[in-house]
């Protein structure tokens, strides 16, 4: 049926066309303080189907999977690229890839299907249990979900690719309170896995461990602002290299002349000890993927190769466009929208130094760990994040704790500043990122030590 | 209500079919089965609620269009009471409905009991203005290619250094059909369009941006205003400078103030935390929270408004609620859940949405969320220049980065700004490069220093929270140069 609409789409004149499909099932379980608020199992399918025309996207997606229904979604993509052709700017030329066929099913050791409700509830009401045993815990809010998506890629070049990935998350939001003073505090562990998630990383160490971080954060002072050293832990360190360079290396953002990074492949942006790859490949990580929404393979890219800008994020338009290949970063969040230039999971690399080595040079600066999130102006080169947690280094010592520090600058001058990085490297929490669609990610790196940063304390 | 099905970038994606009242109806007859089934099947009372969603939505990239998406959506939520433990499950073919029916039941068994009721029908369904524009529903790509073009050329008419490097316009037709099993039945049909743009300005090494945004459910959008504005901005943030640090007076645009709001303000006032002790507002009924000159409200039918409707997604009708009236607390906002738990009366805010996601979706069962949180001062003369010449010396902010990262428990919150301007003895001085914004928001409220009466109806950017803001400067607020 698919190859009866796609060859129709080429009848009518298309260049090119494929359908995405995929079939989601998944649970989600929401509970407080124990009980359970929300239990919500459900299935979904739909399609979308993607021509180009006259070097325009036409676009479609419907979750009605009957053959009229299909037939009449291709009808709707192409007279949606006839409109859009009148007003293109430069024709779109898709970068050549060989059609892939074949099933990669990355199938989960522990199926989520195996497990029980009463046995998903359980995972979530232990973590709220044990986080609840440490004083100062006010309230929790923990939430467990997984889902499965069966996808099947098909193109007008002969592409058939079938594939299946499973995620499984278990988050807690925790309320401390402590002498008027009150913090929340997200901890979550995520894989690209089914229940044996849960056997890799345990929930309970780390709402525990999330808890602990949240009433040392009470306890702690009001962080100094201004312009300091910096060393970022493993998780900050990934949310670093996510924000500061990732999205500006969106090939998206390169070719709509919305990033600092345009024009600079080749260049030195940081010291020869700065790698920062992305690898959807890595077993079990959040933000992996088997292969892209254009049924391209997915393969570690090398963003920064010591100091020097190696390559961009590209889908097969991005690539055209920059006269490259594609490398595998088009991904959808789900069959409802299009695919779009997106990352999975951005590392730096691993440099020479110690922990002990990164701090003794640092007279007075700042130990940040964990994150809140960050968001990023890729066109004038801006970022921001915030660190869940952080320290006052003074004198090479870790000292005082302290809270509510944030970071922000410009790309091109905090690469630059990045001095040291460490020999840890490690994955950081899962996460999820918005481009206006939503997708799983991951990241993390090693310890890096980064000088004048602009830090922005809380009250 | 804003459009339910997926949106790319700022702009909501639907299906283009013609609108008729046939289909309309037959999805309310179909709700009404449901809800039959499902009461023979087991369930106590039920709420039986479908989605249909239609659209199609145009970006740009460089200034011209590059690609046009659509799409088409339905969906049907099922909920049920059994033994007063509530249950939820989805499907997306009427098919499918006996099989979801039954999955509802069964999850009943897990759910916290309950005092919750379905409501019943009221005497008649408040005026919620005209949702829905027949222009609108029959506005063809060609047409919105054609508005589209109108834009770019008002922005690079401005300056040639200036160019869209984003945005575009999303048109949608939406249907909402609810039946329970007390006898409650609506239909409620719309239709939207959103209009944003992107804009970049660079002379030589100096680099700026300006966004705008906006929305309707009339065919009425001025695109070449927006794209004008857009470009003024970033025309204007030109050679930003650096400035020293200080605690200062800040002037936030409805713009930016609606990133802040959306992710520490609005859920300091969700019942469901404020009664478990998990706002900077709990345990504080009565008291000044904020301002004496401030009020603030949400309304479910403030015309053109983004959560404008007859009624909320649980069927309960909409209304304006108090929530601060001169600087005192008077309320907190509640689904029918949380008010049944919490012994008092909803707000109409039940919503189907949550999470970093700005749409409504069939399959996310019913949290709160505000409809239109408007804050408002008394004084109804004051327009944005009037806040301004209040502010012997202070910013003015455009534009907000990493607001969702902020501590919704306290309020404490540390931001970046590259769109705002240095303002001296009453006027804008000069553009700013970069600076950071830190602080506690709730306290800073109580800081206000004028507000304006510029309110803007605007949708959440990583949250569904609808709100109505004005130009507002406040003080006590760290800026980090």
């Amino acid at each position: 049926m698919e190859q009866k609409i796609m060859d129709t789409a080429l009848e009518r004149g298309a260049e090119f066309c494929d359908i995405r499909s995929q079939q989601k099932h998944g649970t989600s379980l929401e509970v407080k303080d124990g009980e359970i608020r929300k239990a919500v199992s459900g299935e979904e399918k739909g399609a979308i189907i993607r021509v180009l025309y006259n070097g325009v996207w036409g676009i479609y997606s419907t979750n009605r999977l009957g053959t009229t229904d299909l037939e009449n979604a291709l009808v709707q993509a192409i007279k949606l690229a006839r409109a859009a052709s009148r007003n293109a700017g430069e024709k779109i030329t898709l970068a050549e890839v060989d059609p892939g066929r074949g099933e990669i099913l990355w199938k989960p050791r522990k199926p989520p299907a195996d497990h029980s409700i009463e046995e998903k509830y359980s995972v979530i009401r232990d973590m709220d249990r044990a986080i609840h045993e440490i004083p100062g815990i006010l309230t929790v809010t923990t939430g467990y979900t997984d889902g499965t998506v069966r996808q099947r890629y098909c193109s007008s070049e002969g592409a058939d690719v079938v594939t299946e990935v499973t995620r499984t998350v278990a988050q807690a939001v925790l309320i401390a309170r402590e002498e008027g003073r009150i913090i929340s505090f997200r901890t979550r562990v995520g894989k690209t896995a089914g229940f044996e998630t849960f056997d890799l990383e345990d929930p309970v160490e780390v709402g525990v461990k999330g808890a602990e971080s949240a009433i040392r954060i009470l306890r702690a002072k009001a962080s100094p602002s201004g312009t300091m050293p910096i060393i970022a832990d493993p998780d900050l360190a990934g949310v670093f290299a996510h924000e500061a360079l990732g999205h500006a290396a969106e090939a998206d953002a390169i070719v709509g002349h919305e990033s600092v990074l345009e024009g600079r492949l080749g260049e030195t942006l940081g010291g020869s000890h700065v790698s920062i790859y992305d690898d959807p490949t890595i077993e079990h990580a959040f933000g992996s993927y088997p292969c892209d929404d254009e049924g391209v393979p997915t393969r570690r890219r090398w963003l920064i190769k010591k100091g020097m800008l190696n390559d961009y994020f590209m889908d097969r338009e991005t690539a055209g466009r920059l006269g490259m290949q594609s490398n595998g970063a088009a991904r959808a969040e789900s069959y409802a929208v299009r695919p779009l230039v997106r990352m999975g999971n951005t590392m730096i690399d691993n440099g020479d130094h110690d922990f002990d080595e990164l701090l003794e040079g640092i007279d007075l600066g700042i130990y940040a760990r964990g994150t809140r999130g960050g968001q990023v102006d890729p066109a004038k080169g801006s970022f921001q994040f915030s660190a869940q947690e952080a320290f006052l280094i003074e004198n090479g010592e870790i000292t005082v704790p302290l809270r509510d520090v944030s970071l922000s600058g410009s790309i091109l001058e905090v690469l630059k500043n990045i001095d040291a990085c460490g020999n840890d490297r490690k994955l950081g929490s899962p996460g999820f990122c918005g481009k206006g669609q939503m997708v799983p990610v991951g990241d993390g790196g090693p310890h890096i030590r980064i000088l004048d940063v602009t830090v922005g304390g809380g009250e | 209500m804003m459009s339910m099905t997926p949106r790319m970038s700022m702009t909501p994606k639907t299906q283009k079919i013609p609108m008729s009242n046939d289909n309309g109806n037959a999805l309310l007859d179909l709700c009404e089965k449901g809800v039959k089934k499902a009461l023979v099947a087991g369930a106590e009372e039920t709420e039986i609620s479908m989605m249909q969603g239609d659209g199609f939505s145009l970006s740009i990239q460089n200034n011209a269009v590059n690609s046009s998406s659509g799409g088409t959506g339905f969906g049907i939520a099922i909920r049920v009471l059994r033994n007063r433990r509530p249950g939820f499950a989805y499907c997306t073919h009427a098919g499918e409905l006996d099989r979801a029916i039954e999955q509802a039941i069964s999850s009943s068994s897990l759910g916290k009991e309950t005092d919750m009721h379905f409501p019943g029908q009221p005497q008649g369904w408040p005026d919620a203005g005209s949702l829905f524009d027949p222009g609108l529903a029959a506005l063809s790509p060609e047409d919105g290619v054609e508005m589209l073009t109108g834009m770019v050329k008002a922005v690079t008419a401005m300056d040639p250094d200036v160019n869209v490097t984003g945005g575009g316009i999303g048109v949608g037709t939406d249907r909402f059909a609810l039946a329970n099993s007390r006898g409650l039945s609506i239909l409620t049909e719309s239709t939207d369009i959103s209009g944003s743009i992107y804009a970049v300005c660079r002379k030589g090494d100096d680099v700026s941006t300006g966004f705008e945004s906006d929305f309707s459910y009339r065919n009425d959008l001025d695109l070449p205003a927006i794209g004008e504005t857009a470009a003024r901005l970033a025309l204007d943030s030109l050679h930003g400078r650096r400035i020293e640090g200080g605690t200062m007076p800040v002037v936030f645009t409805p713009d930016a103030l609606s990133n802040l709001v959306e992710f520490i303000i609005v859920p300091a006032f969700l019942g469901s935390r404020a009664h478990r002790g998990e706002s900077v507002y709990s345990d504080r009924m009565g008291d000044m929270v904020v301002h004496p000159g401030l009020s603030i409200y949400d309304d479910g039918l403030l015309p053109g408004g983004r959560n404008t409707s007859p009624s909320d997604d649980e069927g309960v009708p909409s209304r304006r609620v108090d929530l601060v009236a001169d600087g005192e607390l008077r309320s907190y906002l509640y689904d029918l859940g949380a008010a049944a738990e919490y012994g008092k009366e909803s707000t109409s805010s039940g919503m189907r949405a949550g999470g970093l996601a700005s749409g409504r979706s069939f399959k996310i069962p019913v949290e709160t969320h505000s409809r239109n949180f408007t804050i408002q001062g008394r004084n109804p003369g004051n327009g944005k220049e009037d806040v301004l010449a209040e502010i012997d010396r202070g910013v003015l902010v455009h534009e907000i980065l990493g607001a969702h990262t902020a501590n919704p428990a306290s309020g404490d919150f540390s931001v970046n700004s590259s769109t705002l301007f240095y303002i001296e003895n009453g006027e804008i001085a000069y553009p700013v490069k970069q600076a950071m914004l830190s602080g506690n928001f709730p306290a800073a409220l109580e800081k206000m220093i004028a507000i304006g009466n510029d309110l803007k109806a605007m949708g959440g950017g990583l949250s569904p929270n609808g709100m109505n803001l004005p130009t507002l400067a406040l003080d006590g607020i760290r800026v980090t140069g």
